[in-house]
């Protein structure tokens, strides 16, 4: 009887000990998971953070040649009734007798002391992020 | 006799001054005019100071002509000078109440200068009178989207792509907005219809990449970080996708 007892108390023990080990690994496997998560989420953070710096900046017609402005008027220029169309217009239609300029970024950044004009559609002061 | 002589005098000398007064005006105007048009041949070129001074010396000789000042507030606009550029901008539609061209680059330089408000008047107004005007719309948007509206922005870029379908930027910008309002789903949408106008739109890519890292998506976000990476010509955004690859990748 005496052994019997023994035998579950050291069973008991075993058991209670197994367990034991068994929170520990888990434990110490769900924090390497959480910190795993917590650096992976950190990561994508800073991407993210990146990216919506970059996006603050929105696409302006100037992206797709000289349309910023309506086009100049004279001789050698747009006459003022086509320069109206050019606002009035229900598809973008702009500098048809000028030269094509190619695709301008608007992430681009000012270059020091560089002539090129800048570009209008950034964030207004104070709004950056 | 000696008086009809004398008549006849005075007529020819005053016909004499009047052809006079008439041919240097004329002058004056084929001057102007060609000042005017070399200054736009130079503002095409890109040589917007040479211009600027054929517009100024156009002005000095005469200083009411309407096209000379708005010609030289787009060299102004060109040249970063926007609070000059606003200022003969203004004189013009003060000139001429109904110069829509002016009136419209006004609109545009008070974006340039920060002054939304006054930049949404402007578009308004000329949406008032020509609602299916694609440019007043997409600058009504712009000015939305930077004043800090763009809930709006996406409505009006929307109107802008709806009179416009094949304008990519219409497109882009709505997703833009619709990024901004946390409406991925309709982000998303919009930044494919742009790529599937230009395929080789690399800020469409960077957004499609942007939207899927919201979304948690990160393999799909690099893939398209590195087709904005391959396909940009600018070196900022370049380094930029370089940066944001890393860190998914880390």
């Amino acid at each position: 009887m005496m052994n019997f007892m023994i035998e579950i108390g050291a069973r008991r023990w075993l058991a209670a000990l197994c367990a034991g080990a068994f929170t520990a690994l888990a434990s110490v496997a769900l924090l390497h998971d959480a910190q795993d998560r917590a650096i992976a989420r950190a990561s994508s953070l800073s991407a993210m953070q990146l990216a919506d710096h970059a996006l603050i900046t929105v696409a302006g017609p100037d992206d797709e040649g000289p349309y910023t402005l309506i086009d100049p008027i004279g001789p050698g220029g747009a006459s003022g009734l086509a320069a109206a169309d050019e606002v009035f217009a229900s598809t973008i239609m702009a500098g048809q007798y000028s030269t094509y300029q190619p695709v301008q970024d608007p992430f681009a950044q000012p270059i020091p002391g560089d002539d090129h004009p800048p570009i209008p559609y950034g964030p207004p002061k104070g709004r950056l992020p | 006799m000696r008086r009809s002589l004398v008549v006849w005098f005075s007529a020819l000398a005053l016909l004499g001054c009047a052809s006079a007064a008439y041919a240097d005006s004329f002058f004056q105007q084929l001057r102007v005019d060609s000042l005017i048009g070399a200054g736009i041949d130079m503002y095409h070129r890109g040589d917007y100071k040479q211009s600027l001074l054929a517009f100024e010396q156009a002005l000095d000789l005469s200083p009411l002509d309407i096209e000379a000042r708005y010609d030289r507030g787009l060299d102004l606009y060109a040249l970063g000078q926007y609070k000059d550029a606003a200022a003969q901008f203004k004189q013009c539609t003060q000139q001429q109440a109904g110069f829509v061209p002016a009136l419209f680059n006004l609109g545009v330089t008070d974006i340039a200068l920060g002054d939304l408000a006054g930049a949404k008047a402007i578009f308004s107004k000329i949406l008032a009178v020509h609602p299916s005007s694609v440019r007043a719309n997409f600058d009504l948007g712009l000015s939305d989207y930077l004043d800090g509206h763009p809930d709006q922005a996406a409505k009006d870029f929307e109107i802008a792509a709806l009179l416009h379908p094949q304008y990519v930027q219409a497109h882009y910008d709505r997703a833009l907005a619709e990024y901004r309002t946390g409406n991925l789903v309709a982000a998303d949408a919009e930044a494919n219809v742009a790529l599937k106008l230009d395929r080789n739109y690399a800020k469409g890519y960077f957004l499609l990449g942007a939207i899927h890292l919201r979304q948690g998506n990160g393999n799909d976000a690099k893939s398209m970080f590195e087709r904005a990476q391959r396909l940009s010509g600018d070196p900022v955004l370049k380094s930029l996708c370089t940066q944001i690859i890393q860190q998914i990748g880390a």
